[in-house]
């Protein structure tokens, strides 16, 4: 008995594939925004990005983000013309710190657009083949780990210069151990479940297995990680930034601005606290937006 | 790879006294201390276009049986012959070769399939693996849609939008898309409803006829292989107990482990009560595979036991009528020992079908139906009177 | 003809019109759409249905183990006169723990792993039913006084009593050294440790080995009668209903659509359901086998209008779609709901037989009873009448 099986016109299938489509965004979207805050860090991240991108046409003193000197107009409080006060230079806050958040995104970008990758590959081939390769990836991970990233951050850029750049480099050096960590521990359970068997009855090589195959279902929380990150590569790098090693002046790196302006405090308080807060305001979202994607994620597994 | 000179010998599979062991690892260095002994000594063959039942229990070995046939395991013991190649340690040609023309469909639809990725991406691989172009696959993809009586718009569905019946049509269709000759079956309805299973077996059936299949069938579930299965093996802990002739076995059963499944089975109607052996209900539990007993690994439940079952490993003979059975009690050399045991051996032509109430006509002990009298009966409430009667 | 719903003489539960519904995502998900059943003191009453058909949603409605949003419950549950979906939390927990009793599915995840048998049970012995205990009670009684003792000794006999071989080291295991089996029966003592009235059975068995299944259904035979229980099982296994029931529901899209005596309704079904259900169970005798039904169990989110089996049934017609049946009552135990069975409306098909059904559905008549070489058709294919079935896709 053949019923339900007419085979349904391409046309008609294309639309019910979108529609479905469609409707699964659509879920995804509702249960994400059932939770008031992820939408809070969703919006928080969307708005830094736009402004960084756009951060020469919407600061209004752009040329305050690089050399420029104001003496005259130094440590001015919160103002009209200045909604943030000026620093020590006389340079606009607000305008350092859009261009200091395209800083901070950049680091971002570097360090995880390293760290994770490699930590992902890592994983998978550890966890996959199991073994000594296991073995030996795992325990170059747990060395690796052992290492705090500050101090190596430090060490590296003493020996050799002391730029942004070397700095990231240093730090996306040893991201990759927390990602490769998490991978591993998903793949090699992973690797035991039946649609992996199946897989590989059908032919399937590592490649497709590993790639094609759990990859996929590791996605969920490596996205969830990356996100968590973002908010500690930030905190990482201005902190790098506040003892010297991170970004160098005059560039406006968040982390820098807050070591400077600690020494004007209190009275003129808003050359640490404004960018303090700008980087506290970055990492929230990061964290927010991190915590409902999660929420997200697990519904669905769950179904 | 493809076989020597023999072409399309009659036998496909054809597996003997296949072991798995697995060594179990204690002590601080991890050395082997023991074993499972999950398969121990299991010989059968199956021809082309015939459908073998393996049955069993939870520690009997069933599955290990058929992951180690298709290569998931490695075989401690035994050989296993595949269209007229050993396949028993394949070498990665035979490997390639045995995952074309061998395919497994496993219990849990849902775990079997990738659940982040959608089903007809799950469906490619087999033949994506083979490096079938593209474009041939999607229509091969939708001319295996249309045999499992799918349609197009499932291709686009993760595992979790669909039912556990539509699930299982999208791993045999998987399995059969790259044309095996045999298809190993591990359970694969027992995870899904009466009347959706079947549908199932409904569209095993006509694959095979359409496509000349072949099929290990395994199973808990005895009544699903009476009109499927061409000859049923059951096995416990490992060995296989009684073999023969489907209709034979379920008829006849003849070894006392064959009897007491086939008289545990809850069955829904009057017809089927009387068809089924007299209850002779078990003691105990199933031995762990860590542990099996001496001598019959059968005799620490068996109701007819004795000296001999412990001492003496029986051996696989064939009694009256063809099955092939493990037991003493039909072997030549111990017959004498059992005195009361029903008269098993002694096979007329039973016709116990249909005809609901009609003896089976062997063996004077046989109860013809089950009743109230009978002490070891244990009636059906739903059929005794008013239950209220008979409270005091 | 009868409108009245089948009810149990003198009963000790009752379910009148239960409406359970699921607030989600994705919209308002009608389960149960008004369940009515009961249970009389002494019997054994079992829900039959297959997965999808709200069993498990019924049964945890009475035990109110739902959480109420999501979850919207209407309709009332009575307890020998007592109401209980508005009774106090403590008081319903207190009637919950002396009175009924739970065993639940999957005895090997039931139990609490990291504690042993003896204490579980000993726990359940000495506090079941007596939640709303405070911390220094608790203390007192755990710890001090000879009442756990006591509590040990009727566990110990509990367990001798469901036939747990070596019961005193049983005491001291760990629910994971058990088997299946034996869990199943510590928890079958666990659940008659307080000598409940009604004991509640969500598919006992399930999980087991046959042989093992056996012996369980045996011994809750016995324990049913020593103990005088009523009892209200769920299950999907029809077989298994059959063997331990005096009266069966059996349930399909959250509506019970059919309910009777065990024999009679196996004898002679009413529903088509039940008739297609019955005829697709496999027979040891090697009789035929239908194939099965066609179509799938009903969207929640989206049910059929009118009788929620009728896109799968052969005798659906137009009334079908835009009116629920209600329940006809046969005789005071047997109740269909089918438009079929109402005589004030007039159907264009005369009550179904078994048989009937099951000549609508394909067949699969196997070649293991023939004696011929030939290969006979492996499917018998349907005379084409089913006019009004309607599929979501081959199920």
């Amino acid at each position: 008995m053949n019923t339900g099986t007419e085979t349904i016109s391409a046309s008609v299938l294309d639309s019910l594939i979108s529609v479905q489509r469609r409707e699964r965004w659509a879920r995804a979207w509702k249960r994400f925004v059932s939770r008031p805050m992820s939408v809070v860090g969703l919006g928080i991240i969307i708005v830094v990005v736009v402004s960084a991108i756009l951060a020469p046409y919407l600061a209004p003193y752009p040329q305050h983000a690089g050399k420029f000197t104001d003496f005259a107009n130094a440590l001015q409080g919160p103002s009209l013309t200045h909604p943030l006060g000026t620093d020590h230079i006389g340079r606009d806050i607000l305008s350092r710190i859009l261009f200091g958040y395209r800083l901070s995104l950049m680091m971002i970008t570097v360090v995880l657009g390293f760290g994770v990758p490699v930590g992902i590959v890592l994983g998978l081939v550890a966890g996959y083949y199991g073994g000594w390769t296991e073995t030996v990836i795992m325990r170059l991970t747990d060395t690796a780990l052992a290492l705090p990233p500050l101090v190596m951050a430090l060490a590296i850029t003493s020996a050799l210069q002391p730029t942004l750049w070397n700095a990231m480099l240093a730090i996306a050096a040893l991201w990759w151990t927390w990602h490769t960590r998490l991978v591993q521990s998903i793949v090699s359970s992973e690797r035991n479940e039946e649609y992996v068997q199946a897989a590989e009855l059908a032919g399937a090589g590592p490649l497709h297995v590993m790639f094609r195959e759990i990859l996929p279902n590791c996605l969920s929380p490596i996205l969830v990680k990356v996100t968590l990150d973002a908010g500690f590569v930030i905190l990482i790098g201005a902190g790098l930034s506040f003892i010297g090693v991170g970004v160098q002046p005059p560039r406006p790196g968040l982390g820098t601005m807050v070591s400077q302006g600690t020494g004007y405090l209190p009275e003129s308080w808003w050359f640490a606290v404004f960018p303090g807060l700008a980087i506290f305001v970055l990492v929230m979202g990061f964290n927010m937006l991190g915590d409902g994607l999660r929420d997200v994620f697990d519904v669905e597994v769950n179904r | 790879m493809t076989p020597g000179v023999t072409e399309m010998a009659d036998t496909l599979l054809k597996v003997e006294d296949l072991e798995k062991h697995f060594p179990v690892k204690g002590g601080i260095l991890k050395r082997t201390t023991d074993y499972v002994k999950a398969v121990d000594g299991v010989s059968f063959d199956i021809e082309r276009g015939e459908t073998m039942a393996l049955i069993g229990e939870s520690g009997s070995g069933k599955s290990t049986v058929a992951k180690t046939i298709i290569g998931l395991h490695k075989a401690t013991g035994g050989t296993i012959d595949f269209d007229g190649q050993d396949i028993t340690d394949p070498s990665d040609d035979q490997l390639d070769w045995m995952r074309s023309n061998m395919q497994m469909v496993f219990q849990d639809p849902t775990s079997s399939l990738n659940p982040r990725r959608t089903v007809g991406k799950s469906m490619e691989v087999p033949m994506e693996s083979r490096g079938v172009p593209a474009e041939e696959r999607q229509e091969r993809i939708s001319e295996l849609l249309d045999l499992v009586e799918l349609n197009n718009e499932y291709l686009y569905k993760y595992p979790h939008e669909l039912s556990g019946g539509q699930k299982q049509r999208i791993n045999i269709a998987r399995a059969i898309s790259i044309e095996p000759d045999l298809l190993l079956l591990d359970e694969p309805t027992s995870a899904l409803d009466v009347s959706v299973q079947a549908k199932i077996i409904g569209l095993l059936e006509e694959l095979q006829q359409e496509l000349g299949l072949t099929y290990l069938f395994i199973t808990h579930d005895l009544s699903l292989v009476r009109n499927f299965a061409d000859e049923t093996a059951v096995m416990y802990l490992g060995q296989i107990q009684e073999k023969g002739a489907t209709q034979e076995v379920f008829h006849h059963p003849r070894h006392p482990y064959s009897r007491a499944l086939l008289s545990a089975i809850p069955v829904t109607t009057d017809e089927e009560e009387a068809y089924k052996p007299r209850r002779e209900p078990l003691e105990g539990e199933i031995p762990s595979p860590r542990d099996i007993p001496s001598g019959c690994r059968f005799r620490t439940r068996c109701p007819y036991a004795t000296d001999v079952c412990a001492e003496e490993e029986p051996s696989f003979v064939t009694s009256e009528g063809g099955p092939l059975v493990r037991c003493h009690i039909y072997d030549d050399a111990h017959k004498g020992v059992f005195d009361n045991v029903p008269d098993m051996t002694d096979v007329a032509d039973g016709s116990g079908g249909p005809d609901a109430g009609t003896a089976r006509q062997d063996g004077g002990e046989r109860i013809t139906k089950r009743t109230a009298s009978d002490p070891t009966a244990r009636p059906d409430r739903g059929r005794r009177k008013d239950h209220r009667d008979t409270k005091s | 003809m009868n409108l009245q719903e089948p009810v149990a003489e003198d009963p000790l539960l009752t379910v009148n019109d239960l409406h359970v519904g699921f607030e989600s995502f994705d919209g308002f998900a009608d389960v149960v759409d008004g369940v009515s059943l009961s249970v009389g003191k002494g019997e054994v009453v079992t829900v039959a249905g297959e997965t999808g058909c709200g069993k498990s949603v019924t049964m945890k409605a009475i035990l109110r183990l739902l959480s109420e949003p999501p979850a919207r419950i209407e309709g009332d549950v009575v307890f020998d006169g007592t109401h209980l979906r508005n009774l106090p939390q403590k008081e319903f927990n207190r009637l919950k723990g002396r009175r009924m009793s739970l065993v639940f599915q999957d005895p090997m995840s039931s139990l609490n792993p990291t504690f042993t048998v003896g204490e579980q049970l000993v726990d359940t012995a000495q506090f079941g039913g007596r939640s709303d205990t405070g911390i220094l009670e608790y203390a007192r009684r755990r710890y001090l006084g000879d009442e756990r003792a006591a509590a040990r000794e009727r566990a110990l006999e509990m367990l001798r009593e469901v036939q747990m071989p070596d019961p005193e080291n049983v005491m001291d295991a760990y629910p994971t050294q058990l088997s299946g089996g034996m869990c199943q029966r510590v928890l079958i003592a666990q659940a008659l440790l307080n000598d409940p009235e009604l004991l509640i059975a969500d598919e006992i068995g399930t999980a087991l080995d046959v042989t093992i299944h056996d012996q369980i259904m045996d011994l809750l035979h016995d324990l049913i009668d020593d103990h005088d229980l009523s009892v209200l099982m769920i299950t999907h296994n029809l077989g298994v209903a059959r063997q331990v029931s005096d009266r069966i529901y059996v349930m399909y899209g959250g509506r019970i659509v059919e309910t009777g005596p065990t024999q009679t309704l196996f004898d002679s079904p009413k529903h088509p359901y039940t008739q297609g259900l019955v005829a697709s169970i496999p027979r040891l005798t090697g009789d035929t086998m239908a194939e099965g039904i066609d179509g799938s169990v009903p969207e929640y989110l989206d049910p059929p209008s009118g009788c929620r089996f009728h896109p799968r049934c052969p005798y659906a017609h137009e009334h079908c779609q835009t009116a629920r049946p209600e329940m006809i009552s046969l005789d005071d135990q047997t109740g269909v709901e089918c438009v079929l069975y109402d005589d004030r409306h007039d159907a264009p098909y005369d009550q179904p037989t078994l048989e009937d059904t099951r000549s609508r559905m394909g067949t699969i008549s196997g070649r293991s009873n023939s004696e011929s070489e030939d290969k006979e058709p492996a499917v018998t294919g349907d005379s084409g009448e089913s006019t009004v079935v309607d599929d979501a896709g081959g199920d």
